[in-house]
């Protein structure tokens, strides 16, 4: 009986260590998740079904956050694709010791400063859904399709540089994902190498 | 007192001042302190010189390696075009350190001062006495939290002699930290996002052991990668969908700070079953097995690593009748005649003798080019003879013998006069010394044999590699050694006489001509007045020998006066060597004057390779040197064939030459991945099968057997026509 047992907690062990490990892969359903965003309002993954959802994982102190949102070019694509019904999800994982948490209302004057239009910026200062996605830098971005599949993982652009000229001349994965996406294309580049700063866990 | 003062001070400001002319404008933040700052004081046109940017970083911040890893980014270095300066894109990095932060890791530099040296040239029409360079630097610095710094520095050069400046040493220290190159390789297999990495060796690690992907990244954050014996299982990132044919790695000695003590790079092919190593015939593949042995593995692959022995054995014996070494060995083994028909004792105790010379200068050269190996310098057999310095000497030692066995003076000990009856303990040592030289000017004649059989020392430990000098050393003394113990052998000899002299003489000649090789071998590496000057040498030589043997007093005046004269002459012989150092190997690879393959070629390079196999052609490529005798034979034996011309030019065969007359890291390199280190070395890429399959030329060609492996390899037109179809 003991021996039953213990194989079961074993099982159960290992079967923990791997979920925590795996990491997201697409063409694969994108594992669900529940956060609070920064106005005390929980969303649930799945309840966006039916839409498409963007996920991005960002960190105001990070040098290649304040590239894509002191040009504009983060909010720009915010305000387009919501407009056209993608659901846009800003994440921040960093831990409550590390200098990128920020307060709910810290949260909320941030996105007005910046005149951000996500549909909501959710806080995960536990960091289990960055880790579940395996969220390396900020910004990291992952595209999760109507069906709940995950469609695109990595970098926001092409060229990795934290230098504003460059966003001009790259190409933008997470538009050319999305646009695929809604145009039912195949995606060009659906995995690439985020770059950025580390995710402050 | 203070005038003393205020010249010491206006004194060392002068020389601070110096020191700050080979540097940039400074940048600086709470972060780190940049510089572009230049190895030498002053540059010569015509030559490669060595720029770094210097990073002194705050503690606990740190910029990233070439593959940052999760994330971060490597810092990015833009020259702006100059039209006197090329700039290699290549930066030399300094091994990386591991930063791990939670479930992320990345490669960076914890140390204070990291370096990012470039290579550049001057070219050779410059005659400014300044060159003004421009570098914009991009780079991100992180501790924590990230900041990303950008800067344009400024450096002027002076132009004229080279001069080393006081920078010098941080790219010494610089050069001491990059990984350690050549020695290490393996392949590996892909499989869904595992890739299995199996390697040939590994060096001893006193850490932890960690891989490092140059272009590729990781998805496991561990600094503890599951190393069984050597084998390595990664998982790699999913955006690497397509690996390359080479995957560039550094395997990392990781210390419990996650620095990094030591490093190797390390070279991964792709292994496709069937893949090159069936089409070496049955000895080179025992010897280019991937399988050599080292310590981890048992006594399961001994069988191989006797074979090698054994090849290193023969060709010993082999080099025996080297157009170098065959004069001096049969020289000595005229003494042992000699001496054998009065005492066979005698004669057999200078044999030995003779025996431990060759020997001991076999390990000795073992020993040098391991511990050269230990600073980083990679050298090939025959190395010797990419220095103008040990070539010159050469050259007037063979020139010195030479007019010895030609009569025209007597050297050393007086063996062979006909009353040398007491042998004294110094000609045993005489004996010993003969051995020495013998093998030292042997070097050079890479036997067909020696090639295959030091490329099996690559990767292989110190002890094994030292075995296999010792047997080749105990092959060039077997045929000698086995003449002096063995009467019956000597009995066959002719009897000592009066043809010892005349073959002695013919000897002569076989060593002007040698002379005359390496004069050769000389030129193409510093110019026609060095030549020249060293020509005076000789013939200054040769009247510093006539003064002494033809004036004799017995006056101490007029000897003193004589001395005076020979040393005044010997200073006058050896002026035009003063030069030598001058000419510093380099790879600036100008357009030969003349053509001696009588066909089109191109320079080799793996790109090069690359492109041309993907075109579908035919290639062959040539790795040789100028002093590489063999190499020059085959040359000549090879492309003087009409048949073999019209073949190439027929099938658009692509011959590509790998020049490795001065030293040059690529070429070594590549000569590697083909498991030598030596030249001759000829391969041919056929297109019949699949692209990439290649085949390995015995190191002595004749035309015949290279048009039937050429015909082997390539399809005819009519076949391209039946394939299409």
């Amino acid at each position: 009986m003991s021996r039953i047992k213990l194989l079961i907690s074993l099982l159960a062990i290992m079967f923990c260590s791997i979920t925590a490990t795996a990491e997201v892969q697409v063409g694969q359903p994108a594992p669900d998740f529940q956060l609070t965003d920064s106005n005390g309002k929980s969303h649930k993954l799945s309840d966006f079904k039916g839409k498409n959802v963007v996920l991005e994982w960002f960190n105001h102190d990070c040098p290649f956050v304040v590239k894509h949102y002191g040009s504009g070019n983060m909010q720009a694509l915010q305000a387009k694709y919501t407009k056209a019904g993608v659901i846009w999800l800003a994440i921040n994982s960093g831990s409550k010791e590390s200098g990128s948490y920020k307060d709910p209302k810290t949260t909320n004057a941030r996105t007005v400063e910046h005149k951000a239009v996500p549909t909501a910026v959710l806080i995960d200062d536990a960091g289990t859904v960055g880790k579940l996605y395996g969220a390396k830098t900020t910004p990291h971005m992952f595209v999760v399709d109507t069906k709940g599949i995950l469609r695109y993982q990595g970098a926001i652009d092409s060229i990795p540089s934290a230098a504003q000229d460059d966003i001009a001349k790259a190409d933008n994965y997470v538009s050319q994902a999305l646009d695929a996406i809604i145009a039912g294309k195949e995606i060009a580049n659906p995995v690439t190498k985020s770059y950025g700063c580390s995710v402050k866990y | 007192m203070s005038k003393v003062l205020t010249l010491l001070l206006t004194t060392l400001l002068l020389i601070s001042n110096q020191a700050r002319a080979i540097e940039s404008n400074l940048f600086s933040s709470d972060y780190s302190s940049v510089t572009l700052i230049s190895e030498n004081s002053q540059i010569r046109p015509g030559e490669e010189f060595w720029l770094a940017l210097k990073f002194e970083q705050t503690p606990n911040w740190h910029i990233y390696w070439q593959n940052p890893g999760d994330s971060g980014l490597p810092p990015k270095l833009e020259w702006e075009e100059h039209s006197d300066v090329m700039f290699d894109s290549e930066i030399h990095w300094e091994r990386p350190d591991i930063l791990a932060v939670d479930q992320l890791l990345n490669y960076g530099f914890s140390r204070e001062t990291v370096l990012l040296p470039v290579k550049a040239y001057l070219k050779k029409d410059f005659n400014g006495t300044e060159v003004e360079i421009k570098l914009g630097a991009d780079w991100l610095i992180c501790k924590v939290d990230c900041v990303p710094e950008s800067h344009t520095f400024i450096l002027k050069l002076p132009v004229g002699p080279k001069i080393t400046g006081e920078q010098a040493v941080y790219f010494s220290n610089s050069n001491k930290l990059r990984p350690s190159q050549g020695l290490y390789s393996g392949s590996y297999r892909k499989d869904e996002s595992n890739i299995e990495i199996n390697f040939n060796s590994l060096p001893k690690i006193l850490g932890t052991p960690h891989l490092a992907l140059v272009e590729q990244s990781i998805s496991q954050n561990y600094i503890k990668q599951d190393f069984q014996d050597l084998t390595l299982n990664l998982k790699i990132a999913p955006e690497n969908k397509n690996l390359p044919d080479t995957l560039h790695a550094v395997l990392l000695d990781v210390d419990q700070n996650n620095h990094t003590t030591d490093s190797y790079e390390i070279v991964l092919e792709k292994n496709n079953t069937g893949n090159a190593t069936t089409n070496l015939n049955q000895s080179e593949a025992l010897l280019a097995s991937k399988n050599l042995p080292n310590q981890a593995k048992g006594n399961s692959e001994t069988p191989a690593f006797i074979t090698i022995l054994i090849f290193a054995f023969l060709g010993g014996i082999i080099l025996n009748l080297m157009p170098c070494v065959f004069p001096i060995i049969s020289i000595k083994v005229l003494d042992f005649i000699n001496l054998s028909s009065k005492d066979p004792r005698v004669a057999r105790r200078h044999s030995l003798s003779f025996a431990a010379g060759i020997i001991s200068l076999m390990l000795s050269l073992a020993i040098l080019a391991e511990v050269l190996k230990l600073f980083g310098q990679n050298l090939g057999w025959g190395f010797q003879l990419q220095s103008p310095i040990f070539v010159s000497c050469l050259i007037i030692l063979f020139y010195l013998l030479g007019l010895s066995f030609a009569g025209y003076f007597y050297v050393g000990d007086k063996l062979m006069s006909k009353t040398a009856a007491i042998q004294t303990e110094k000609s045993y040592f005489g004996s010993f010394l003969n051995g020495a030289l013998a093998t030292l000017v042997a070097t050079p004649c890479t036997a067909p044999f020696m090639g295959t059989a030091l490329g099996a020392t690559i990767g292989l430990n110190f002890f094994l590699s030292l075995l296999i000098f010792l047997s080749l050393g105990i092959g060039i003394s077997f045929p000698f050694v086995a003449l002096t113990y063995n009467q019956k052998l000597m009995s066959l000899m002719p009897r000592p006489g009066a043809w010892m002299e005349k073959l002695k003489e013919l000897m002569s000649f076989l060593m002007f001509f040698t002379c005359l090789w390496l004069l050769w071998v000389v030129v193409s590496l510093t110019s026609p007045e060095y030549l020249i000057g060293l020509l005076f040498t000789l013939i200054m030589l040769t009247v510093i020998i006539w003064v002494k043997d033809n004036f004799h007093y017995s006056n101490p005046y007029l000897k003193f006066i004589k001395s005076l004269i020979m040393i005044f002459l010997l200073v006058l012989a050896f002026s035009p060597l003063s030069t030598a150092s001058n000419y510093q190997p380099n790879d600036d690879s100008s357009p030969k004057a003349s053509n001696p393959y009588g066909i089109n070629y191109q320079n080799y390079s793996e790109e090069l390779l690359a492109s041309e196999l993907a075109a579908g052609n035919v290639v062959y490529v040539d790795f040789t040197a100028r002093w590489c005798i063999t190499c020059q034979v085959n040359k000549k034996r090879v492309f003087s064939s009409f048949e073999v011309r019209d073949f190439f030019q027929k099938n658009h065969v692509s011959l590509l030459v790998a020049d490795w007359t001065n030293k040059d890291e690529k070429i070594k390199e590549s000569l590697n991945k083909y498991g030598r280190n030596s030249v001759p070395l000829n391969i041919i890429y056929g297109n019949k099968d699949k692209s990439g399959d290649f085949r390995i030329l015995p190191a002595l060609l004749s035309a015949s057997e290279v048009l039937n492996n050429l015909e082997e390899l390539t399809l005819t037109d009519k076949e391209k026509n039946h394939v299409q179809n």
